[in-house]
């Protein structure tokens, strides 16, 4: 076929192996170290930076953060019967002033960052300079506004030896060693090396992992740390994927290339469970509670139109929707929470009901329309679309019409940050929110308190003179019995005031091969990797 | 020759600004803000005002377009707060995973296309005619993510030989070829439809024009008037050739999202999302000049080839 | 170049194979009939005759109708609700009872969910491509007839949006007007507007430097008047051609759209939407996971089907 425009289609061919040749330069990793290598497909859209704190919320800790670095406590990851709750970590022991202002830490001794320098007082107090200090040398702006939640209660710090460290808190204020949890320390030398802006790309903490290998966008690989202060690590080599669709995260488990998928589509789950795979659920604190728009009508200052939404959500039904990988929520934490109140009834499904406090609140079936924005994708949101819908029908059961709004998850976020009463914002009547319910009790603040630590007032417009004053009393007592008594006090008001819509909680559904052994499934967003191992038994 | 190249380049300037105008427009008018994944909840208004100032996203509209402007002419494309990169650095990176799956594609797509067209063009009405005719009406009309979802499901989720997503190029040519099979095979169909199409009708077109009458009345041979039917249909084959180059460099959004394709149009897709602006406008400020260059070269190729064309240019 | 219109005998232009000579015998006829004949109402009669002597054009246009005729009679067609399914009944399979082709992930039938969101899906095919071909017409002509600055600056503005991937462009629009049906038809219409403006004035100059047209404007007809009797007409030829291959992709384009999240909000039963949430059953309920997107194919087929048969049907002299 010599009129074939040949000549040309032979140079392109030969352009193109050279092109595919040049990209099969670069070596792979390199046979499986001992104690397996755990591959995992993440839900996240991207990599979490490996920065201090990560973001891509709290996938970013469970994956990065917490493997990379160590905080002065630690969340008690390794068991699953109790809510995980601070340890010493870097800090071996601490001590706080009877009004619970002041704070004495005595670090640890003998901890190396991955690269070999010493871990003492200097390096805590360069973090807090580097998270909070805006004319410190290192100060760095973008993990500072990542970080400024955890340090919203810090007044001062100071190095009192080698080994201790003393913080002042703004007030009276028992949490500290929860936010404590959160705050990671690079190590000073590298920082100071490479400066803020190239730090993500040769992170190094004091964790049970090194960063080896990180391809924005891509991929991150981390390596045992051999000499690991805490306990010695058995599993050799973490490899994360980001992918944010749960059907391709789904391929990814079933084609081999992935050992560990974080939420699979949950109608998988009995097809994977036949093919030999270990489905891993369990309760943790995660929930979805739309919040009301409490701004104004129709759900200000009207309590039954409130209960009569609540008693109109079929839960189990959305669950079966979801093949059971969330179940029903009663209230706004989980059964078996320390902060679950069981002095106040929670909400179950009763239409009749629905249907009596409906009209009570003063509407006719059909009357009354309700805009709700909800997220179309999010990691840590469940499964919206499915939801929605469900929510949807069982509200026109009832003869309440919603209009739904599906947004980006960023967007959600920017409600949640501007607040419900912002202009572009003040049509939305119910917005969606997937909180951590219960993993910290700082964790309730933005959703429960009239005015947001920031100052600026709820997003929801939420404000109880009683829920301020239960959830600050909490905040204040020294022995941790009396602190969940106030939280329990405070859901107990929000359950009488029908304040959010309690909707489902969630299973933490993930789905490991059966080579991983190991795992255990703590009550927490987080996970303890360092015990875990791959490979045949 | 050269004027008209001068005179095309020199056109393709303003389109550039225009581009780059629309899309500031679009990006500035989507509602969620730019900050929201910078700040959080516990930030007072003043600090996030910060955030925003520092963004440069208080500044009026104008100052901030021009501000990029004039940036980016100077080869500075920002800085992207929520990816912590140069979003130069986020472009190349992407470009080069787009570049690699938008060549093996374009060569697989348009030799095939070129290889069935003229097959069917020269002989009408065969069988080979019409499984042509069949392949490129379904090329056309199945959506890329349908057939990308079928070869999913067959071959990572069924079969389980091939990689259901990601590009592992710098793992060596196998781990290469396997990660390129599916995405290739769902973003070039279309083109190959489109080229075998365009191919058989110029080709058609030619063959049954008056001057191939001639040629075959002044005695030449049945394979000399193919050549030369051959070298006056490419004209409009390279024309479509050059636009589907064009829009495979711009990234299939749909194919990149399936298969979890590192590229182009993955980037802006998932920055459109996130609000990340100044991705946004650089990465497609560069897939415009892309495509503008694209065209560009065919035009110039064209005219070169076709002598008639260059007069028609100025 | 004048040319005396020339009557052709029936050896002129035969050529090798029995396609080729039939093809130059209709050819031949067309001429012959246009240089006797009264062009404008027997070209479309004959243009029709013409379509339904072609049998695969036909049967994609029956396809077609029948598509439009189950959207538009949905209602009567089946009883089942696309909005509202039973959980219990969810993800079966096709041919289970009462529902014909399954039920998705809500339990909802998808039949009726097929055949109402065939009105969103052939919505979204028409009307930009309607809208387009208007308005892109209107500039294409305009900018081929004025020419000079004017012409330019238009068929510019043109080729700036041309710039884009038509699915980036359609991303772009689709994000900032944000999610719903209407705003995905305004978005495929934009991106639409510049290769049919292309197009249109590219038919425009081509037909303005022929004779007749020359001829009339001698004749001391006005420009307007020139352009709706002489330009339009063959313009519109083009046009037409053009604008029926852009309807099925037009569909793709929406259903992208639906597929990436930014095109009507759920429960909406549009095809493209449809086979986004059920392409996590894939392994689950394959038959089911893929109805949709068939759909999108066969309404595409056969709308490109019918466009070339009306392409074909259409082409005569030129």
């Amino acid at each position: 076929m010599r009129t074939r425009p040949s000549p040309a289609l032979s140079f392109v061919l030969a352009l193109l192996l050279v092109v595919l040749a040049g990209c099969a330069s670069a070596q792979p990793s390199g046979p499986p170290p001992s104690g397996g290598e755990l591959r995992i497909a993440m839900s996240a859209g991207n990599i979490p930076f490996p920065s201090t704190p990560p973001n891509e919320g709290y996938e970013g800790y469970r994956f990065v953060g917490n493997n990379i670095y160590d905080g002065l406590t630690r969340l008690n990851l390794d068991q699953a019967s109790t809510l995980p709750s601070p340890q010493p970590s870097l800090a071996e022991s601490w001590t706080m002033s009877k009004d619970l202002t002041t704070w004495t830490f005595k670090l640890r001794q003998g901890v190396k960052f991955h690269d070999g320098t010493t871990f003492d007082a200097d390096a805590v107090i360069f973090q807090y300079d580097r998270l909070r200090t805006k004319t410190f040398q290192y100060y760095d702006t973008k993990s500072a506004a990542s970080a400024a939640a955890l340090f919203r209660y810090f007044k001062s710090w100071r190095k009192i030896d080698n080994r201790t460290v003393e913080i002042k808190t703004t007030k009276p204020y028992a949490w500290l060693p929860w936010d404590l949890a959160g705050i990671f320390y690079p190590s000073p030398s590298v920082v100071k090396q490479y400066g803020n802006n190239d730090y993500n790309k040769h992170a190094s903490g004091t964790g049970p992992f090194r960063m080896t290998k990180y391809v924005d966008g891509e991929e991150m690989e981390l390596t045992r740390n051999d000499d690991y202060w805490r306990v010695p690590v058995k599993l050799g080599r973490i490899v994360l994927y980001p992918q944010p669709e749960p059907a391709s995260r789904l391929s990814m488990l079933q084609s081999g290339e992935v050992d560990w998928a974080e939420v699979p589509s949950p109608d998988s789950v009995d097809q994977l469970k036949k093919e030999g795979y270990q489905i891993e659920m369990g309760k943790y604190p995660h929930g979805i509670m739309p919040r009301f728009n409490m701004f104004r009508a129709p759900f200000k200052d009207n309590l039954v139109l409130r209960q009569a939404l609540n008693y109109a959500l079929d839960r189990e039904g959305t669950a079966a929707l979801l093949n059971n990988v969330g179940y029903p929520a009663t209230e706004y934490v989980y059964d078996g929470n320390p902060s679950y109140t069981k002095n106040t009834p929670g909400y179950s499904y009763d239409v009749e009901k629905a249907k009596k406090l409906l009209a009570e609140a003063g509407y006719q079936p059909g009357q009354l329309t309700l805009t709700m924005a909800y997220p179309t994708g999010g990691s840590g949101n469940m499964y919206p679309d499915t939801m929605m819908q469900k929510l949807q029908a069982d509200f026109a059961a009832i003869g309440v019409t919603t209009v739904l709004k599906p947004m980006e998850w960023n967007t959600i976020i920017s409600i949640g940050l501007d607040g419900l009463q912002a202009k572009q914002w003040d049509d939305i009547d119910i917005l969606w929110a997937s909180p951590a319910a219960g993993m910290m009790p700082t964790g309730f603040s933005a959703s429960f308190f009239c005015n947001r630590p920031g100052g600026l007032p709820n997003a929801a417009g939420l404000c109880d003179p009683k829920i301020d004053a239960a959830l600050t009393a909490a905040s204040q007592q020294a022995d941790v019995a009396s602190q969940y008594k106030y939280l329990q006090k405070m859901m107990d008001v929000a359950l009488q005031n029908a304040y959010f819509l309690f909707w489902m909680h969630d299973l933490n559904l993930r789905v490991v091969t059966s080579n991983v052994h190991g795992y255990v499934q703590p009550q927490s967003w987080w996970v303890d990797f360092t015990q875990i191992t791959v490979g045949k038994d | 020759m050269l004027r008209v190249a001068i005179t095309r380049i020199g056109m393709a300037v303003p389109i550039l600004f225009g581009v780059s105008i629309i899309v500031f427009l679009l990006m500035n008018v989507l509602p969620g803000s730019a900050e929201a994944g910078l700040v959080s909840d516990d930030m007072s208004a003043a600090e996030r005002q910060a955030i925003r100032d520092e963004l440069g996203l208080n500044d009026p509209m104008p100052l901030r377009y021009l501000h990029w402007l004039g940036d980016a002419l100077q080869g500075d494309l920002g800085y992207s707060a929520q990816r912590r990169r140069d979003v130069s650095d986020l472009l190349i990176q992407a470009w080069s995973n787009t570049a690699v799956l938008a060549i093996v594609s374009a060569v697989f797509g348009i030799s095939i296309g070129l290889w069935l067209g003229y097959l069917a063009g020269t002989r009408r009405g065969s069988l080979i005619d019409r499984v042509t005719g069949v392949l490129s009406l379904s090329g056309l009309s199945i959506p890329s993510f349908f057939l990308a979802i079928i070869l999913l499901a067959v071959f990572a989720g069924g079969l389980r030989i091939l990689p259901s997503g990601g590009a592992t190029l710098d793992q060596g040519l196998w781990m290469a070829i396997r990660s390129l099979v599916l995405p290739v095979l769902s973003g070039s169909l279309i083109t190959m439809a489109i080229t075998a199409r365009v191919t058989r009708a110029s080709i058609v077109d030619v063959a049954g024009s008056d001057f191939v009458e001639t040629l075959r009345a002044k005695g030449l041979s049945e394979f000399e008037v193919r050549r030369h039917i051959l070298r006056n249909a490419i004209s409009p084959v390279l024309t479509t050739s050059g636009v589907q180059i064009g829009a495979l460099l711009g990234g299939s959004v749909l194919v990149e999202t399936i298969f979890r394709w590192p590229g182009m149009g993955l980037l802006v897709f998932t920055a459109i999302s996130a609000r990340d602006l100044l991705v946004v406008q650089g990465a497609t400020l560069v897939i415009a000049v892309t495509f503008v260059l694209v065209n560009l070269v065919v035009d110039l190729l064209q005219a070169w080839i076709d002598p008639r064309v260059r007069g028609a240019v100025s | 170049m004048t040319q005396v219109p020339v009557l052709l005998d029936k050896n002129f232009g035969a050529g090798t194979t029995a396609a080729d000579r039939a093809e130059a015998d209709r050819r031949r006829d067309e001429w012959n009939a246009a240089r006797t004949s009264e062009q404008s109402r027997s070209f479309w009669s004959a243009t029709f005759r013409r379509f339904l002597s072609n049998r695969v054009g036909v049967v994609a246009a029956v396809i077609v109708l029948l598509l439009v005729l189950g959207a538009i009679f949905a209602p009567w067609i089946t009883s089942a609700d696309p909005l509202l399914g039973k959980p219990t009944e969810r993800l079966q399979n096709l041919g289970a009872s009462g529902h014909l082709l399954g039920t998705d992930e809500q339990g909802r039938d998808m039949l009726a969910r097929v055949l109402y969101g065939g009105r969103l899906s052939l919505l979204a095919g028409f009307v930009p491509t309607l809208g387009a071909a208007l308005i892109g017409t209107t500039i294409g002509v305009t900018a081929g007839i004025l020419r000079g600055v004017v012409g330019t600056a238009l068929m510019r503005t043109m080729d700036m949006l041309y710039a884009f991937p038509a699915i980036l462009l359609a991303i772009a629009v689709g994000a900032s007007l944000g999610p719903g049906l209407t705003n995905t038809i305004i978005a495929v219409t934009i991106v639409f507007i510049p290769p049919v403006a292309r197009v249109a004035e590219s038919a425009t100059r081509r037909v303005v430097v022929q004779e007749f047209v020359e001829a009339a404007r001698l004749s001391g007809a006005g420009r307007l008047r020139v352009a709706r009797s002489q330009v339009l007409p063959n313009v519109l030829n083009d046009v037409i051609v053009y604008a029926s291959s852009l309807v099925g992709v037009a569909m793709i384009i929406a259903a992208s759209l639906s597929f990436l999240g930014l095109g009507s909000a759920p429960p909406a039963p549009e095809w493209g939407y449809m086979l986004n949430s059920l392409r996590g059953m894939v392994s689950v309920a394959p038959l089911v996971a893929i109805v949709p997107g068939f759909f999108i194919f066969l309404t595409s087929v056969a709308f490109n089907l019918a466009s070339d048969a009306l392409r074909e049907a259409m082409d005569s002299r030129l």
